[in-house]
């Protein structure tokens, strides 16, 4: 059991992975690696059957209740709790809720060491140029993550839905929403050093032109970018070139 | 004059080749930036011996990016193409600044486009395809899937780095002999600004929950602030937390203070 426990964990540290370090090819779904569990259970056939229908689960088109809201650990246990116990599709997928619930905390956890952590020790390693430090640093937030994915789903596996539950009834609710409500308001720091390479006062009108376009028209990225477009070729075009200055 | 430093095969290739692990460290602060400095750095490292240009050049891409992962080549290439010319511009007529300008120019609208087509579009397809097969048990279900997705996803990437690179060598090398290239420097900063702005209230949020009883009613404090102006405090905050990274504040410290701010206000109720 326990070698069975390591192979499908492996396969949830590489649902991450593949995200994080082959890409995000769009392949990191319950149809790949439900394939990789029943490879590694050893019975494809089943798990490419399942993999197909949870792809249908996933997708909307079949319903089975509710599903799990993180898809990698969660297709991942759900077929290996198909397979190995022998339950339904609908009843293992009923099972991995707690396991969604539990990695979409990883999710939270992860996010909170990239930012306290990873971060930090990015911005000492460009100070000083080192780039070896960097090259890892660059892929650590993702290498923390599939290991907690990796404990997620081995925890699953080994000890069962009710204890996943158990966990997360022990952590304190405050510190989820504390957390959560931290990650929305650091992003001003990425703005704040975005600012600081390209501010100049002569340009300021665009920039509160650029807030008052999602603020008060509802405008999204993409329309704010088209808008900041025009205004660029209205500047382009209409003030003096410097021969004319001259 | 000094001879000129060109890219060759080897540094481009490493540079794709990092631009697979776009999301190897997504932060809340700079997203996608760290692993698209490290993306960088063969080139830089090649484009800058001079051991001060090169830290210069980290700390300009040491900043916030985010797109869909697809696109990173195609930003990648123009990033290097222009660094190139940086490296080699002798008449100093390029503005480090247009670098950044449009890395920041380009992430959103790509972000809107590669978002659709790649998770809404591709991977559709793809579902539709593949899952019905895989659930009768056709293992070429599977196969199909794969293929529906990585086809259009390699040729993206491979195409968009290549496209990104050359063509943007191309355009630099046309507008610096027709003598619009400052002109475009300004104007691609005007850009930059009006995507920058449209940021604030796009990705910094600061709701409040905060409620107080008043003589019988009850005063929302978020009301209160929306009637004075929408996003006003991921305005304030962003203006805040600009004013002291100018002032050269360790952004280490400020990424401490908001982590701990935005557990305070919680615990306290404010937020």
């Amino acid at each position: 059991m326990i070698v069975k426990a390591i192979l499908i964990s492996l396969v949830a540290a590489y649902g991450r992975l593949e995200q994080g370090w082959f890409g995000q090819q769009m392949i990191a779904r319950p149809i790949w690696l439900s394939t990789l569990v029943g490879l590694a259970l050893g019975d494809v056939q089943q798990g490419v059957i399942i993999g197909g229908t949870l792809e249908l689960i996933w997708a909307g088109v079949v319903q089975v209740g509710a599903t799990p809201t993180e898809v990698v650990t969660g297709s991942v246990v759900a077929t290996s709790l198909a397979i190995y116990n022998n339950l339904t599709v609908a009843e293992a997928v009923a099972i991995a809720i707690p396991v969604g619930l539990l990695a979409t905390l990883m999710n939270t956890l992860n996010s909170t060491i990239c930012i306290a952590l990873w971060s930090p020790l990015t911005n000492k390693a460009v100070e000083k140029g080192d780039t070896r430090a960097i090259w890892w640093l660059g892929i650590a937030g993702c290498a923390t993550h599939a290991a907690m994915f990796f404990i997620v789903a081995f925890f699953a596996f080994v000890a069962g839905s009710a204890a996943v539950q158990s966990v997360i009834d022990a952590i304190p609710e405050v510190l989820r929403t504390g957390l959560s409500n931290a990650s929305r308001i650091l992003p001003a720091i990425g703005i704040a050093v975005l600012l600081k390479f390209s501010f100049d006062v002569k340009y300021v009108g665009f920039l509160i032109l650029g807030f008052m376009l999602p603020t008060f028209l509802g405008f999204k990225s993409i329309s704010v970018a088209i808008a900041g477009l025009t205004a660029a070729l209205i500047y382009f075009y209409l003030s003096p070139s410097e021969e004319e200055v001259d | 004059m000094s001879e000129r430093i060109e890219l060759t095969n080897k540094e481009l290739n490493s540079v794709f080749l990092r631009s697979y692990q776009a999301l190897g460290c997504y932060t809340y602060d700079k997203q996608q930036g760290i692993p698209y400095m490290r993306a960088l750095i063969p080139a830089l490292e090649k484009l800058y011996p001079n051991e001060e240009d090169f830290l210069e050049a980290l700390k300009r891409h040491n900043t916030m990016f985010n797109t869909t992962c697809a696109f990173v080549p195609f930003c990648l290439g123009i990033s290097t193409a222009m660094e190139e010319e940086y490296a080699n511009d002798e008449t100093g007529e390029m503005d480090p600044e247009t670098i950044g300008a449009v890395k920041i120019a380009l992430m959103g609208p790509l972000a809107g486009i590669g978002d659709s087509f790649f998770w809404g579009t591709f991977r559709l397809i793809a579902c539709g395809v593949g899952a019905p097969l895989a659930a009768e048990g056709k293992i070429i279900g599977v196969i199909l899937y794969l293929l529906l997705n990585l086809i259009p996803s390699t040729l993206t990437r491979w195409y968009g780095f290549k496209l990104g690179y050359e063509g943007g060598r191309q355009f630099l090398h046309k507008i610096q002999a027709d003598g619009t290239l400052s002109k475009l420097t300004e104007a691609s900063k005007v850009l930059a600004m009006v995507v920058i702005g449209g940021m604030i209230p796009l990705i910094v949020k600061f709701p409040l929950s905060l409620t107080l009883e008043m003589g019988g009613g009850t005063l929302v404090l978020q009301d209160v602030l929306d009637g004075i102006m929408p996003n006003l405090l991921p305005l304030i905050l962003s203006l805040i937390v600009f004013k002291y990274v100018n002032k050269g504040v360790d952004v280490n410290k400020l990424i401490f203070i908001l982590l701990g701010l935005g557990i305070l206000l919680t615990v306290i109720g404010i937020m």
